[in-house]
């Protein structure tokens, strides 16, 4: 997975990391490093839907109903999200579909 | 993603979230310590199996992401396995807070397997001889160092805890070094709690005030823990019964680990963890830990680099907000060192 995300790629929080969410924010601690990251209420969201079920389509149509947002917008903030989740090694590919 | 920061923490405290929680498996050790807050007539064997295993999922509803088990010593509990593999699956971070001295190659393997935090060891010096004078025990520093090198070397984070006594404060610079050749991080504390029940046997051990000032630039050096938040200029006492909390061997839920029973919030062989923390003893505690001064502080110019403890004014002066002497001379000395910070260019 490289920054330009698809909208077919799956992806799963990464087992070496440990969370919880709160009704306005999100922790997410790295075991190895001991780093910790906070998240707000949609990235708390994105963060539980991303388990390896769901591409970011069908994370993008979770967001769209749940924050009433355009889906264009969802896709590329979930896309965004995703990207940073995984260039800090917090969430790793499971599998990439061919788009089209 | 916000960067992580002192606001989640304080909102934490705020919303008395217990992000960390310290479970103490067992009143048991197989060393004496002399500086040990436990006092050395407590036997506790721990909570039953089951009520570890339900109390894990309790902390982890009541938001506990960091959760640590100590003791005692955590390794003479024949569960212990079964409680980290729960807990680890729990998506706990999980700190393990051992002397190490019965971490053989079976248990080091086991460790690794099990995906901790880290594992925190308490070292008493840089040498058998300082060591031993604290854990009563000979031969306890080659199997500690051996217990964390069986670890290091199959890739398991370990801390090791320095407390510097009047005993080690000559070895201040071989402690990192220490540390380094066995692969390890390190913290150290220097301010020794009275016992539980009051006993202050262990502040004989007190470095002397002329060593305090390299000490304290010593221990902070190797303090700062992420969801540690100073409270100096807060209207807090502590961040215990806030966002810290603890479960004692009896099942005493605590502020943290160095308050008496007396100051239970409540039992968990009888409540659930959740009731308990949000419960009228909870609140009343936090009541009586908001607003920092006492009647002998307000006026005091070093309040504003002052950190006492409650825990320790409780014990040793019979008030929560009572100064007692190792703060002000702590304090006394941070003013100075900020002081002389101020005045280089």
């Amino acid at each position: 997975m490289d920054n330009a995300i698809g909208l077919r790629i799956y992806a799963k929080q990464d087992s070496a990391c440990v969370w919880r969410i709160f009704p306005d924010s999100g922790l997410i601690m790295e075991l190895t490093g001991r780093n910790v990251h906070v998240l707000n209420v949609v990235g708390s969201e994105i963060w539980e839907l991303v388990d390896g079920t769901r591409d970011v389509n069908a994370i993008a149509r979770e967001i769209e109903q749940r924050f009433e947002v355009d889906f264009e917008r969802a896709c590329t903030d979930v896309a965004a999200f995703l990207s940073e989740l995984h260039s800090k090694g917090l969430c790793i590919e499971t599998k990439a579909v061919a788009e089209g | 993603m916000l960067p992580y920061s002192h606001v989640f923490v304080q909102q934490s405290v705020d919303q008395c979230i217990p992000i960390r929680v310290s479970v103490t498996l067992t009143e048991r050790c197989n060393e004496r310590c002399r500086h040990c807050y436990i006092p050395h007539t407590a036997s506790s064997p721990g909570l039953p199996t089951a009520r570890l295993l339900s109390l894990f999922d309790e902390l982890a509803e009541a938001g506990c992401v960091a959760l640590t088990m100590t003791g005692g010593e955590p390794l003479l509990r024949p569960d212990l396995l079964q409680l980290l593999q729960t807990a680890r699956a729990q998506r706990f971070a999980i700190g393990l807070f051992t002397n190490a001295t019965l971490i053989d190659e079976e248990w080091a393997e086991t460790l690794a397997g099990v995906g901790l935090q880290g594992v925190e060891v308490s070292v008493y010096g840089a040498t058998a001889e300082v060591h031993e004078a604290i854990t009563q025990r000979k031969g306890s520093f080659a199997q500690t160092m051996a217990g964390v090198r069986r670890l290091t070397e199959r890739g398991v984070n370990v801390v090791l805890k320095f407390l510097v006594t009047r005993l080690s404060v000559g070895q201040l610079e071989q402690l990192p070094a220490l540390a380094a050749s066995l692969h390890c991080d390190w913290q150290a504390e220097h301010d020794l709690k009275p016992r539980l029940d009051g006993n202050t046997d262990p502040q004989s051990l007190r470095i002397e005030e002329a060593d305090l000032p390299r000490t304290l630039q010593f221990v902070e050096v190797g303090s700062d823990h992420p969801s540690q938040l100073s409270l100096r200029g807060s209207n807090i006492l502590c961040s215990g019964g806030r966002n810290l909390g603890s479960v004692n061997a009896r099942g005493e839920v605590l502020p943290c680990i160095i308050w008496p029973d007396a100051w239970s919030l409540g039992n968990v062989l009888t409540h659930s963890f959740g009731e308990i923390w949000r419960g009228p003893r909870a609140q009343q505690f936090r009541k009586s830990t908001t607003g920092r001064h006492s009647s002998q502080c307000a006026e005091c110019e070093e309040e504003p680099w002052c950190e006492r403890c409650p825990a320790v004014s409780l014990l040793l002066e019979g008030d929560v907000r009572s100064p007692y002497p190792t703060a002000c001379e702590h304090a006394r000395i941070r003013r100075r060192a900020a002081a002389t910070a101020e005045k280089v260019p």
